[in-house]
This record gives C-alpha cells, sequence and structure tokens, in this order.
C-alpha cells in the first residue's frame, strides 16, 4: 500500500537510523500491547513508571506527528485561501470606498447640469422634456449621498504620548507613594 | 508567529500491513494507520534511548505541549478555512452586485453626457 509521508519524517528516521518499513515493524508491535490511558498512573521515577511513560511519550508523540502531517500538508492550501479571501475582500473595499462614490459624484454634477440647461431653455420658451435621450422612469440611479460619502472630515484618536522610560516610570511611580 | 511546521513536502513509500491487533489508540482508516505505526516505532525507538525516566518525563512534556499548540492553531486555521469557503459564495453575490450596479450607473452617466451635449445644443440655437 502506498503511505504518504512527510520528505522531513524520513530524515527524522535516517536520524534514528530507521527505514519506514523497520519504523512500521516496530510499531505494529506495540499496537494491541501497550496500555491505552493517557495519563502516567505508576509511581514518579520507578522502573514501572519509565515503561509505562515509554508507552504513553511514544502515543503521544505519533499521534503529534499524525497531526504535524495534516497540518503541514493543508497549511498551503489555508494560506491561498487567507490570502484570496483578503485580496477579494480588498478588491470589494475598494470598489466600495471609491468606485461606486466617484461616479455616484458624476451624476450627481451631470443632473445638476442637466436642469440648469432645461431652467435656461425654458426661460426661452423651449421645451427641454422634448430633448432626448432619456433615463426610463424608475431606472434611474439613486445619486443621494450614503455614509462615508460627505466631505465632513474621518475622526481620529489623537496619537498616544511616547512611551516613558522605565527610570521615568519608576520615578513617577515613587513620587506617588511620597 | 512561526509553528516550526516541517515543508509540506511528501513522498510516498510502499509499506505492507500485515494483520495487527488494533487497540482504541489506533486509526481505523488503513493510510492513516500505516503512517501511525512509522511514527509510532520511530517514538518507541526515541523513548529507548532516553533511557531514564527524567529524560523521558521531558520528552513527553515537550511532545504534549508541541501538540496542543499544534491543535490550537490547525483548529484556528480550520475554523478560517470553513469560514473563507462560505464567505466565498457571498463575495461572489457581492462582487455581483456590485458590477450590476457600476454598469447601472455607467450607462446613466452615458445617456446623461448625450443629453447634456444635445440640451447645450439647443441653447446655442
Amino acid at each position: 500500500m502506498i503511505v504518504r509521508l512527510l520528505r522531513a519524517d524520513l530524515d527524522e528516521l535516517a536520524r534514528l537510523e530507521l527505514d519506514p518499513a523497520e519504523a512500521l515493524r516496530i510499531g505494529a508491535e506495540a499496537l494491541g500491547a501497550r496500555p491505552t490511558r493517557d495519563r502516567p498512573r505508576e509511581r514518579a521515577g520507578t522502573s514501572e513508571a519509565a515503561d509505562e511513560l515509554r508507552h504513553l511519550y511514544a502515543e503521544a508523540a505519533a499521534d503529534m506527528r499524525l497531526l504535524q502531517f495534516s497540518f503541514a500538508t493543508k497549511a498551503g492550501d489555508y494560506a491561498r485561501s487567507r490570502a484570496r479571501y483578503d485580496a477579494v475582500e480588498g478588491a470589494m473595499a475598494d470598489l466600495q470606498k471609491d468606485v461606486v462614490p466617484e461616479l455616484r459624484a458624476r451624476l450627481r454634477a451631470l443632473r445638476a447640469r442637466e436642469q440648469t440647461l432645461e431652467r435656461r431653455l425654458a426661460m426661452r420658451g423651449v421645451d427641454a422634456a422634448s430633448i432626448g435621450p432619456t433615463i426610463p422612469a424608475g431606472m434611474a440611479v439613486d445619486t443621494t449621498l450614503k455614509p462615508g460619502e460627505y466631505d465632513e472630515p474621518m475622526l481620529a484618536l489623537r496619537p498616544l504620548p511616547p512611551r516613558r522610560s522605565l527610570l521615568e516610570r519608576l520615578v513617577r511611580s515613587l513620587s506617588r507613594r511620597v | 508567529m512561526s509553528l516550526g511546521l516541517p515543508p509540506a513536502d511528501v513522498v510516498e513509500v510502499e509499506l505492507q500491513l500485515a494483520k495487527v491487533r488494533r487497540d482504541e489508540l489506533a486509526p481505523e482508516d488503513d493510510e492513516t494507520l500505516l503512517r501511525y505505526l512509522v511514527y509510532l516505532g520511530a517514538a518507541y525507538v526515541e523513548a529507548d534511548r532516553a533511557s531514564t525516566y527524567d529524560r523521558l518525563h521531558r520528552l513527553f512534556g515537550a511532545v504534549g505541549s508541541r501538540a496542543a499548540v499544534l491543535r490550537f492553531h490547525y483548529g484556528e486555521q480550520a475554523r478560517g478555512f470553513a469560514e473563507e469557503k462560505r464567505a466565498h459564495a457571498a463575495h461572489e453575490r457581492m462582487a455581483g452586485a456590485y458590477e450590476g450596479l457600476v454598469e447601472k450607473i455607467e450607462a446613466e452617466i452615458a445617456l446623461r453626457e448625450e443629453r447634456v451635449r444635445k440640451l447645450e445644443a439647443a441653447l446655442e440655437r
């Protein structure tokens, strides 16, 4: 059967002078013959405790390495997913913050210009309604200002004062006590 | 934060699984079981080399800490991954809505620019 291992696992086995088949044989021998508790029960320092700890350590290390294998082989997908999520969020925020408000402002300016021209034409007795093209009823985009499109300055917190040195903090603390 | 994860460089190894007495700690899936047994065998060799109780105790503590850190971060990232997958569908809907809005505004701008030109021309007559 084909088993996938990390290349780092093979390096670790080589450090222990083992190959995967030999490690498998040792592991399989222990299976079914080892204690399956997860905490030491024997009295610390005794040979029984050392033997118990040998099994506990082997199980904990194998479990940790399985976890490490899963994490290492999925970490790339997780990082790509995070980068993609951040990129899409960023692009949508830019669209919401910059592109759409600019287009709406351009539309507001055009509508104002149209109204001025219509008034001037009306003063000359020309019916501006007969001059097209026109936007079908109910199809005009709402150009009222939305939150964030006003010109008011953004609220900002004042910058923090510079951090006091250890000596200054000590002097201040002592002067409070005096 | 660096987790000290090894590179995701995977190698395939051909191994045979003889009859084993599975216990309650052994994984059920065959490939995972084989991988686990390789790790278990290596860990027994490491434990045998540690020899003293104190050294084994330190190794046991260290591996427990490492597992706890990995489990926490793995859980966090897996949860983030699931949320990002769910958000992806919402993102696509929002992106489609914005795209539609931008197209609609651009179409209205083009119409109104044309009308403004015609109104200006009418005024000049």
